[in-house]
């Protein structure tokens, strides 16, 4: 067997653990730290003091456990330049670009009412109204489809992938609420 | 006989006298034996009988052919260099080397497999004056200890042996806290099973006393003074209708037709919760148990057979209260009293009446026999048709790639015909066996109204009272067809509920003794100080292993498959004991450590990362559900995985499915790793991933595992030249010995199996390189 002399190792730091060293950590913007271009055709870039960021994005850290705060902002080859902590405390004109860039990544309508919900061969058919239009569309097993991530509030997504949302069902009418079971 | 109980499972077990006899005259006392077994298979190879014993100086092989034994074989241990229990197909044999020469001694089924694989052991203890210790097992006995039948698999609970009242009193314990509510559940049925009971005799009552002019000659006083209260006149003139009971005796009918309904309806209400409860509460206290039950516990037990503990013997269970129990309290009490009341009535009508009962059970039971069988193929059909749908689906891009559609249409026929086949007989038979109950039953109440109504005839009774008669009789009739199975309903019920109580009274992980030394700092100094162990305790994994390692340092653990690198870790993070020398961390015995700071410190990458059902936060806040969302962020971001997270549209609320399927191999690990970084341990194991990912996300992982091991003392389980490179030494292993130790460069300039090793991936790679 082999036996040969120790290499030099780091001393122990005090404490439950190493740390977190810094070269790798969020960049987390206060509300005067960036700012945001709309130019008007659908793009926006940011600026902060040192660097601007052309056609940037904009995406949710938590969209369904902590909607409105932690707000990334990446660059077009998904580089994240930052997250803005809390975007409803950035100045009216910053806040405005912001929320344009947003619904530009988000299309989530907002179903307000159910017209009917009936389940066939596996797949429900729901027919709603949104806040967006009306709209007919189907789900595939709810219990994979449609998450509850809190009391009252439904994600629902078809077999298209796209997204709908029940903000409150205790607020839809009665009919509604009645079809919303189907739901799960 | 002589010698101890076979199924003591001790190395000496009871032999004839005659073989003490010859023995004795070779010099041996019974007391001497470290070993007396018998073997299943002759010198023939035939089924038959051999015996081996030994002393510490002498060896026998007994035969006993034709009932007289004699000493086939001796041998003194002196001269025996190796004895070892060689594993066939179906058998083994017990070889040994005397004076340097091999010989075989005897074979065995493997059903004797385990005793002469622990005689060989200790034989070869004996050979090596203790060297090779051999170790008595804490065996699981695989027969009951009360009827030697097979246990089924996982479980000590033997279903033949279950002890009925023992385990309905400690199931009753349950019910302790809800005492009142059961009171009122019995109460209530009692109400119910009185009102059943009385309602024939006032319909029977009616037909003599309101609808008829016969009057029972010896009617019964009893039921001359209730009718009197009813307000009945001239009961005892035996003349003419009595229409002013019609509305009373309708009243009395119509009231327990409302407390029967009174009744359902608050039985409705609480007996099903309290079956619940009871399910619920049960159910809970088991997974509770299962959660501090130790890593050895689990080693050994298949992961199904513990979930249906939690889901299908807890259904049993809530079955067992909410209709077998019930169902057996009703049938039990209806039997009894309907036995006493048709007998006061007319005990002679009531024999005849009651002579089609036990034809009933004895013909349910015939039929209950032969079905069990079929369900119970049934059950395994189905099961078997459900792997072949599995199979096939899950494997629909190779059964296409090989166009092997016709085939597994083929194999699907033949398990759906099967089932088929099965599921027609149990039909059949429920078809016969109904019709013929029903006629047996039919023919019974035909003979109580051909012996009835002689009596009529003959006006010993009354035409109420024959009537009374049968409706009871069609109370209690149908319930002998369910006596039989009820019993094996109730039997099935409470094995389930025994290997609940099982789990229950496992010993659960010690976390803390009086002699655990809390250490909330670990520093991460891990010394192994001759460290030998195994899970069986006969046949160590690791021998004799020692290494110091400083706090902060690296170490890659490296060796051919089945060489011991993640038993050293599992001993590391204490899911094991080592048998022989110790494990101290910051100079403390791991052992003493409370289990609680030590695994807190500890943090693991698994091979192949496991993700719980949950979102993408959730797991990685694993270890620290207290952690802020910043430090969720900054973790992932450091293993490289922050930028891929928010690109779900969920962001890190993504769901990972279950065990992380929706995730893809590179992103589970990279999650892992921030789970890993979060936690913050002072002591990193790192089983390193070998499947192979794209080079763009092998760049992300490694540098995310450079960050977390930074620091922190690490036990790598190295696949990689590139980790083996990081780390600070390297200890090689092999069938469970250290051959080397020592860096990288310092190994290879050695030139030993680290060398070897690294020559052959290095050659791996470089074919990968050129196919690639």
């Amino acid at each position: 067997m082999t036996d040969t002399t120790q290499a030099e190792v780091p001393a122990p730091e005090s404490g439950a653990g190493p740390g977190a060293p810094e070269d790798w950590k969020i960049r987390y913007f206060e509300p005067d730290d960036i700012e945001f271009i709309d130019t008007g055709r659908g793009i926006i870039h940011a600026a902060t003091s040192d660097r601007c960021w052309l056609d940037v994005r904009f995406r949710w850290c938590f969209p369904q456990s902590r909607p409105g705060r932690y707000l990334s902002i990446s660059t077009p080859r998904d580089e994240e330049i930052g997250v803005i902590l809390d975007p409803a405390k950035l100045p009216k004109e910053a806040r405005r670009v912001c929320e344009l860039g947003i619904e530009l990544r988000y299309f989530v309508p907002k179903i307000t009412r159910i017209r009917s919900a009936q389940s066939k061969a596996g797949l429900v058919y729901l027919s709603v109204e949104t806040d967006r239009g009306e709209r007919e569309f189907a789900v595939n097993d709810p219990r994979e489809n449609v998450l509850q991530p809190q009391a009252g509030r439904y994600l629902i997504q078809d077999v298209h992938g796209n997204r709908y949302e029940i903000e409150n069902a205790a607020a839809l009418d009665r009919k509604s609420q009645l079809e919303a079971t189907i739901l799960g | 006989m002589n010698g101890k109980d076979p199924h003591d499972m001790s190395l000496v077990e009871k032999y004839p006298d005659g073989i003490a006899d010859i023995l004795r005259e070779r010099g041996v006392n019974g007391d001497e034996f470290v070993i007396a077994l018998e073997s299943d298979i002759g010198p023939d190879g035939q089924f038959g009988k051999q015996w081996l014993l030994a002393t510490q100086e002498r060896l026998f092989v007994v035969r006993q052919d034709n009932g007289t034994p004699e000493v086939a074989r001796e041998v003194a241990l002196g001269d025996l260099n190796r004895a070892a229990a060689e594993s066939m197909v179906g058998a083994g044999v017990l070889r040994i080397v005397s004076k340097g020469e091999p010989e075989e001694l005897l074979r065995y089924s493997n059903a004797r497999g385990r005793q002469f694989g622990q005689a060989a052991r200790k034989l070869q203890e004996i050979i090596t004056d203790g060297k090779e210790a051999f170790h008595d097992e804490e065996e699981e006995e695989r027969v009951c200890p009360s009827c030697s039948r097979p246990l089924p698999p996982d479980t000590k609970v033997c279903p033949q042996c279950v002890n009925r009242r023992k385990t309905l009193k400690r199931l009753f314990t349950y019910m302790i806290p809800y005492w009142k509510l059961f009171a009122l559940t019995i109460f209530m049925g009692g109400m119910s099973m009185l009102t059943e009971l009385a309602r024939p005799l006032v319909m029977g009552a009616l037909v003599d006393w309101v609808f008829t002019e016969s009057v029972p000659h010896d009617a019964s006083p009893v039921m001359v003074s209730l009718l009197a209260k009813l307000g009945g006149q001239n009961l005892d003139s035996g003349a003419g209708r009595h229409s002013e009971l019609f509305v009373p005796l309708l009243v009395i009918l119509f009231s327990f037709a409302v407390l029967g309904l009174v009744n359902g309806l608050i039985m409705s209400r609480i007996t099903p919760w309290l079956a619940q409860i009871l399910t619920r509460n049960i159910r809970q206290e088991l997974y509770e148990a299962f959660q501090r039950l130790g890593l050895k516990y689990f080693d050994k037990k298949n992961v199904g057979s513990l979930m249906t503990r939690v889901t299908q013997d807890t259904q049993s269970l809530n079955n067992l209260l909410s209709d077998a129990l019930p169902e057996a309290f009703w049938m039990i009490g209806t039997f009894v009293i309907i036995t006493g009341v048709l007998l006061a009535m007319d005990w002679q009508l009531a024999l005849i009446g009651l002579i089609p009962g036990p034809l009933v059970m004895a013909v349910a039971s015939w039929f209950f026999r032969r079905l069990m069988p079929n369900f119970r193929r049934m059950w395994s059909r189905w099961s078997r048709l459900g792997s072949v749908v599995n199979d096939s689906l899950s494997g629909i891009r190779v059964v296409k790639a090989f166009a092997q559609e016709g085939r597994e249409i083929s194999r699907f026929s033949d398990r759906n015909n099967e089932l088929f086949d099965t599921s027609v007989t149990i039909e059949r038979y429920f078809w016969v066996m109904m019709p013929t109950i029903g006629f047996i039953l039919g023919a019974g109440t035909l003979l109580v109204w051909y012996a009835g109504g002689i009596k009529i005839l003959e006006n010993r009774i009354s035409l109420g009272e024959l009537m009374a008669f049968t409706m009871y009789l069609g109370q209690i009739l149908p319930a002998f067809r369910w006596i039989g199975r009820l019993n094996q309903w109730i039997t099935r019920s409470l094995t389930a509920c025994e290997r609940i109580f099982e789990v229950l009274d496992t010993t659960p992980e010690v976390y803390e003794t009086d002699t655990t030394v809390s250490m909330p700092d670990i520093k991460g100094h891990v010394v192994f100080d001759g460290v030998t162990f195994g899970y069986d305790p006969n046949k160590p994994v690791l021998k004799d292993i020692s290494i110091d390692v400083k706090p902060g340092e690296m170490i890659g653990l490296v060796g051919p498959s089945g060489a011991g690198k993640s038993t050293t870790v599992a001993l590391i993070c204490r899911f094991y004991a080592a048998q022989q020398g110790s494990i101290r961390i910051d100079d403390v015995d791991i052992r003493d450590i409370s289990l609680h700071d030590l695994r807190r410190q500890i943090g693991i990458v698994l091979q192949e990362p496991f993700l719980f059902t949950g979102t993408i936060a959730e797991n990685i806040a694993y270890g620290k559900p207290d952690a802020t969302i910043e430090e969720i962020m900054d973790a992932a971001k450091a293993a490289n995985a922050h930028e891929f997270i928010v690109k779900f549209p969920d962001g890190y609320d993504t769901q990972v499915g279950e065990r992380g399927s929706r995730l893809s191999g590179g992103e589970r690990q990279r999650v892992s790793i921030a789970r890993a970084i979060l936690h913050n341990p002072r002591i990193l194991i790192l089983d390193e991933a070998t499947a192979s990912v794209d080079t763009e996300t092998e760049k992300k992982i490694q540098d995310a595992l450079a960050r977390l091991v930074k620091g922190r003392t690490t036990f790598a389980i190295a696949h990689r030249l590139s980790t083996l490179r990081n780390a600070n030494r390297l200890l090689v292993l092999e069938r469970g010995e250290q051959k080397e130790l020592g860096t990288h460069d310092e190994l290879l300039e050695a030139g030993g199996l680290y060398s070897r090793l690294v020559k052959m991936q290095s050659e791996i790679n470089q074919i990968k390189a050129v196919d690639g």
